[in-house]
């Protein structure tokens, strides 16, 4: 059930109708539960009891791990706890990689078997859940153990269930305990949210730039090197409003039940250098691999090279996390040799950029060369194969001799909303959408509103799944 | 946590109220204006096909006295539901044609599910029957066997039930394309020649839509290439159709039929076909060589005559032509009669 299908409104009202009844704060929450539960099976219902078993599985290990605090044992809980949930993220999501990459490497004969395995859909956000959950509870972060509603309700609470944003138990299980209800003005915004977001799906994602992309990509190196770049912009965007599109609609959907959700993207295409990208792109996903990942290596405690290797190794696992495929570590790679990059050139002269003569000037110029470079990687993610992505390449610098052409009433929307969502971004490098929208005239915001809603009503092609959704 | 505000400034959020109101005042507005302005232009709502909604159809084929039809797009548009409805008031009518994809899959499919032992009436023409085209239409019988949960049905119902009534969801009408037909024309789109009903039955309305994107482009030239390139004698041709032979079987043997149809084509379409595929070496062996009952058109009286705008589909008026005549050779052949009331 996707948050841009029409089954999802008739869902939405009736499980928001049935949570403003006047009943019990636990009774309400095993409503949202069985919602999520129902919002999951949509998709495949057998995958309902995988998920149910992650939830019993992992709220077991935490008490095991809580109970043997005093010992040596939480740490022999904590790493059966992990590598449970490894063994399903790799058994569903990489088998079939790692099997096809071993007979390979082997030099196996024959063709691959056939590898009956269903992936079951928002795996990888609620196993990234579950793990943290675990690791916050090793190092006492969570003082008090959730009973296992409030876990199952976190794991599976259905606004953030298939697509994130990752949120941490540490921050949604305190919002369990008490009942919450949203006042007007909360369901008020969290319904703008819904249809902003909506919007950046439907009409700019879907109806706008995905066909530009999909047209470019299809036949990569095949276009003259300007659509090329039209569509290796087309589809920067199409992944920006497809998924920050997504993150708002759960903001947005949790709002109207009260609860809040950490921002996912904050202008991401006006950061001013990888490690800005990073703050501000998937926020939710790149500060879990921090937290989780990065700093239980080292982080940046030790030697200047082991420095550069944690980055490394943590961009190219992120990569592998978006799907089992090289194209995605080697973009994730590529994110990393960003980064090493940018620590290398920036290391010795902090201050430099506060002192410039024209610093606004000079940030937008980092905030180019940041997006151009952000484009280039998009090259490998969004390519099936790397023949692909070195095809694109070669029509994006004028090396393939394409002589292809887009219409210009194709080109022309694209290059519009890209430039307006730049200065958009820039403009808004430091103000939140609440603010944005309180500051905003009413009558101003009214007409905004009218707009997204008259276009979201005269616009939808197909019911596009989310891109992230695949993830 | 990070999150875009606090609680304390949804005390100011009375402005936003009354920019939701007004918001949906003015949607509301625009969306009427929208929609009256292009039911003065003369477009009527369409549903458009998918696969989805094949789907939703496949699901009705167990219906007792069912009659399916399969195809492409010359079933589609060719076979005039109201004149079925008039002869046959208790045998449903199941519309399975897809545009540009054989029938064979779907053939096959019905013949290996148990369930089902209604009457087939499948459009075929050769091309269609042959080695090339035979899993055409697999990826619509997967979808139905893997793809059907409840909330796509549900959703698909909504959908078509909108589409149905509201002339703007019609995706000709969607401002971006408006907007880029606008751009390379300056003319605003016209009522389209085809119209989708929610049963996935279209007809074809030649003489007031637009045709100027046809749902199905001749090139003389193409064609008959087509057939020089891939020359197919008699024997591979009769080979070709005994192997459909089982699915014929199956589907009798729980007491469905299957008849199979060549809908009328005309002008150079029909030229082409007769010099290359004449009806004396391909069609009429079909009923000495195999036991599959066959319809050709130009043996139903008066049919011969009927011309295609496009050379191979039916305008809405020719097609009840058509299927009266088919109907009432299949009722006096016993192969579809008239149930008695």
């Amino acid at each position: 059930m996707a948050f841009n299908s029409l089954t999802f409104l008739c869902f939405l009202l009736i499980v928001f109708l049935a949570h403003r009844l006047p009943l019990p704060w636990s009774l309400k929450k095993a409503n949202l539960l069985l919602a999520s539960y129902t919002f999951y099976a949509a998709w495949h219902w057998p995958m309902v009891f995988l998920l149910i078993g992650a939830t019993v599985f992992n709220w077991l290990v935490a008490q095991r791990i809580c109970s043997t605090v005093e010992s040596k044992r939480p740490a022999v809980w904590l790493m059966f706890g992990l590598a449970g949930n490894v063994f399903v993220l790799g058994y569903f999501k990489y088998g079939i990689f790692l099997i096809e990459n071993v007979r390979r490497l082997l030099g196996l004969p024959g063709n691959s078997p056939h590898w009956n395995i269903v992936l079951p859909i928002a795996i990888s956000f609620f196993t990234f859940h579950n793990i943290s959950y675990l690791m916050d509870v090793h190092r006492r972060k969570i003082h008090r153990l959730p009973t296992l509603l409030d876990y199952a309700f976190y794991l599976a609470f259905f606004p953030h269930l298939i697509a994130g944003p990752i949120v941490r138990a540490s921050d949604f299980l305190p919002q369990c305990e008490q009942a919450r209800s949203a006042a007007a003005g909360e369901i008020v915004w969290g319904f703008t949210l819904f249809v902003f977001g909506l919007f950046q799906k439907v009409v700019l994602a879907d109806a706008t730039l995905g066909p530009v992309a999909n047209a470019i990509f299809d036949h990569a190196g095949e276009y003259r090197p300007s659509d090329c770049w039209v569509g290796v912009l087309a589809f920067s965007g199409q992944i920006f409003f497809d998924f920050a599109g997504y993150s708002t609609c759960a903001i947005g959907v949790a709002h109207c039940f009260g609860f809040r959700f950490p921002e996912n993207f904050h202008s991401p295409y006006a950061a001013d250098g990888f490690s800005d990208f990073w703050k501000r792109w998937h926020i939710t996903l790149s500060s879990w691999l921090r937290d989780y990942l990065y700093i239980p290596l080292g982080g940046n405690r030790s030697s200047v090279e082991r420095l550069y290797l944690n980055l490394m190794l943590t961009m190219l696992i992120g990569g592998l996390w978006h799907g089992a495929a090289w194209n995605f570590v080697f973009w994730g790679g590529l994110h990393g040799i960003y980064l090493i990059t940018e620590r290398i050139l920036s290391s010795p002269r902090p201050a430099r950029q506060q002192t410039g003569v024209y610093p606004a000037a000079f940030r937008l110029v980092r905030v180019l060369l940041t997006f151009f470079f952000v484009n280039l990687a998009w090259v490998f993610f969004r390519s099936k194969s790397f023949p692909n992505s070195f095809a694109m390449l070669a029509g994006l610098f004028g090396m393939s001799h394409g002589a292809n052409s887009l219409a210009t009433a194709s080109t022309a929307p694209v290059i519009f909303v890209m430039a307006s969502a730049l200065a958009l971004q820039f403009w808004s490098r430091e103000r939140s959408l609440w603010r944005i929208g309180v500051d905003c005239h009413w009558a101003l915001l009214s007409v905004v509103l009218a707009s997204m809603i008259f276009c979201l009503c005269t616009m939808p092609e197909n019911e596009n799944a989310f891109i992230y959704f695949q993830f | 946590m990070h999150s875009s505000i606090s609680s304390s400034e949804f005390q100011t959020s009375a402005s936003l109220i009354k920019a939701w109101l007004l918001g949906i005042c003015l949607a509301a507005a625009a969306l009427t204006v929208w929609e009256l302005a292009w039911r003065q232009l003369g477009h009527v709502p369409s549903v458009p096909d998918d696969k989805l909604l094949w789907c939703s159809q496949r699901r009705l084929v167990y219906a007792s006295n069912a009659v399916v039809l399969l195809g492409t797009s010359r079933m589609h548009v060719g076979f005039s539901k109201e004149i079925f409805r008039a002869l046959h008031r208790d045998r449903p009518l199941i519309q399975l044609a897809i545009e540009g994809h054989g029938p064979i899959a779907t053939l096959r499919d019905l013949a290996s599910d148990n369930k089902f032992s209604g009457k087939v009436l499948c459009e075929v023409f050769t091309d269609a029957l042959l080695p090339a085209a035979v899993n055409a239409q697999q990826p619509w019988v997967d979808a139905f066997h893997q793809q059907l949960t409840l909330e796509k049905r549900l959703g698909k119902d909504l959908q078509v039930f909108l589409q149905s009534h509201l002339v703007f969801l019609d995706w000709h009408l969607n401002p971006k394309r408006v907007l880029s037909e606008w751009m390379r024309s300056h003319h605003l789109p016209r009522p389209f020649y085809i119209r989708g009903f929610p049963d996935r039955f279209m007809e074809a309305d030649f003489s007031a839509g637009d045709s100027s994107q046809r749902l199905f482009a001749f090139d003389p030239a193409k064609g008959r290439a087509a057939y020089t390139d891939d020359p197919l004698t008699q024997a591979e041709w009769i080979t070709h159709v005994k192997s459909l032979e089982p699915f014929v079987t199956a589907i009798r043997k729980r007491g469905g039929s299957v008849v199979f149809v060549v809908f009328p084509i005309s002008g150079q379409v029909r030229k082409i076909e007769e010099e290359f595929r004449p009806k004396s070496l391909f069609w009429d062996p079909i009923r000495t060589e195999t036991f599959i009952r066959l319809e050709h058109y130009s043996e139903l009286p008066g049919i011969a005559q009927l011309s295609c705008p496009d050379g191979s589909h039916l305008d809405k008026r020719d097609a009840r032509v058509f299927t009266a005549a088919l109907l009432s050779d299949l009722h006096v052949s016993r192969q579809l009669p008239i149930l008695s009331r």
